[in-house]
């Protein structure tokens, strides 16, 4: 076989797959890009709980961190997928889903269950990241605990966790393609039937590993820059 | 006083809610304006203010002396409940800042703090810092508060830092911005823990002077310092705290020169 045929088959395998390649693309984003969003509400919420002063509000927030972090976001999604109907949950399907909707609403509750917990730990991290002074300054002029939050913590901290929201962002794509298991059309569901149809295992791998990579390395890069913003306005 | 006051903090905090704060009327011209009485704190299982009895009047300096360690800045953080307390109370104008229902912001409005790191707001400018309280707390108008900043920077010698980052500054020059921060809340007695001891040796005699001048106005301090020869010169009262109780206190004179408790004695002649 030579380069030519070689090239040409490729480029036919590309051209003829194309369209359910970049339909992956589109549905991992759509699942992270919403698994992400709800996660930081999520995220920041447990984060109200694991700083209460309430002790079983912080052993609640404490049990879904360990849990989250403790098993593989494989049997998470399996235990969401399985598990609520079986509790006779319903969850409500948003358009914007299209007709897979269901399935996709429990990938992205697991994922939203999954990232939450670690971006509580992103918040709680960054927010202690704040000298305790600061907390203590705002308090002694006589700001309530919530406004000291607010306007001086937070305005500190949050250089210390919009990086990391954007690593955790790259994490949920990565973590966002074992949804497959469930049966949701995502990237990782498109390699499953263009290998099926294809016959080809490992091109269409290629091909998705440089698509996740394309998606996680722009999500990176982003970050860096983020940082290079925050690093300069340290004064 | 001291009888009248001993018996308020034996009151439970369950009775407090039960029946309210007992009613009294408060004297500012006899009457303290802080009262601290026998304080007891403790870090886990370390006791570091063994019952400490304090009265600040009005226009008082009190200046807490003593090793590290000896509960002096613990104190301090107590009267602006920065610490919790374990035991024994503390009176704000005759009312309980512990116990019972408390305004714990309004009277920390009241308290001005000063810090031995400044904790100056670092994302914040100067003129920021020092305009966050009034505007936010005291709903001041800004050009308002702006003009009160600029007042206070005059006052510690730093009006054309007004637009500057705290990073910026040198440490004297972000304590002193630290001090304008605390009075701009326009409060009756200032708190100063340790407000020289972070401080290059150079920078130390640009910040006594801005406390020196506050003495002088007749603000109400209590100061943690090591500096005695600043603590002889403007205190009204000092006090000589070891290991978590006040050993002996009285005019600068009497202590200083004439020092009666051997702990005392012996730190006196170390440091002199």
């Amino acid at each position: 076989m030579d380069f030519n045929t070689w090239l040409t088959g490729i480029c036919q395998f590309l051209s003829k797959y194309s369209a359910l390649f970049l339909g992956g693309v589109k549905n991992t984003l759509l699942l992270s890009l919403t698994a992400g969003v709800l996660s930081i509400l999520v995220g920041g919420a447990l984060c109200f709980l694991r700083m209460s002063r309430i002790a079983p509000l912080r052993w609640i927030a404490n049990i879904w961190i360990e849990f989250v972090r403790g098993t593989p976001v494989l049997v998470q999604i399996m235990m969401i997928y399985y598990g609520l109907p079986m509790i006779g949950v319903q969850l409500p399907v948003p358009a914007f889903l299209g007709n897979a909707g269901e399935r996709a609403m429990y990938g992205i509750l697991a994922l939203t269950i999954n990232s939450g917990g670690y971006i509580c730990e992103i918040i709680r991290s960054g927010i202690q990241s704040v000298d305790r002074g600061q907390m203590e300054a705002a308090r002694s002029l006589g700001f309530g605990s919530i406004r000291s939050m607010l306007m001086i913590v937070m305005p500190q901290a949050i250089k210390n966790i919009l990086p990391n929201f954007g690593n955790e962002f790259a994490n949920l794509i990565k973590a966002s393609s074992q949804v497959m298991i469930i049966g949701v059309g995502e990237l990782m569901f498109s390699y499953n039937t263009i290998s099926g149809t294809s016959g080809r295992a490992f091109l269409p791998l290629i091909v998705i590993a440089l698509l996740y990579f394309a998606m996680t390395f722009t999500v990176g890069l982003g970050v860096r820059a983020l940082e290079r913003h925050f690093r300069r306005s340290e004064r | 006083m001291a009888a009248h006051t001993m018996q308020i903090s034996r009151f439970t905090k369950k009775q407090l809610a039960l029946y309210g704060a007992p009613p009294r009327t408060f004297n500012p011209n006899t009457d303290p304006l802080i009262t601290v009485l026998d304080l007891h704190k403790r870090f886990k299982n370390l006791e570091v203010l063994k019952g400490v009895e304090l009265y600040v009047k009005k226009g008082d300096v009190v200046v807490l002396i003593g090793p590290s360690g000896s509960g002096k800045s613990t104190l301090l953080r107590c009267i602006n409940r920065l610490e919790t307390i374990q035991g024994g109370d503390v009176l704000f104008e005759g009312n309980s800042i512990t116990r019972g229902p408390v305004d714990l912001n309004g009277i920390r409005q009241r308290i001005g703090m000063v810090f031995q790191h400044f904790n100056l707001f670092p994302h914040l400018t100067v003129q920021e810092n020092i305009t966050l309280g009034p505007r936010y707390l005291r709903k001041m108008p800004t050009d308002e508060a702006n003009a009160l900043a600029e007042r206070l920077l005059t006052r510690v010698g730093l009006a054309d830092k007004k637009d500057a980052y705290p990073s910026q500054l040198s440490g004297g020059q972000k304590q002193r911005i630290a001090i304008a921060r605390a009075l701009a809340m326009e409060p009756d007695v200032m708190l100063f823990d340790e407000p020289t001891s972070a401080l290059d040796p150079e920078m130390v005699g640009e910040v006594l002077e801005v406390m020196k001048d506050l003495a002088r106005d007749g603000m109400t301090m209590i100061i943690v310092t090591h500096e005695m020869g600043f603590a002889r010169e403007v205190a009204s009262k000092v006090v000589f705290m070891a290991d978590g109780i006040i050993q002996e206190s009285g005019t600068p004179e009497k202590l200083f020169t004439h020092p009666k408790n051997e702990r005392l004695i012996s730190f006196l002649g170390k440091i002199l």
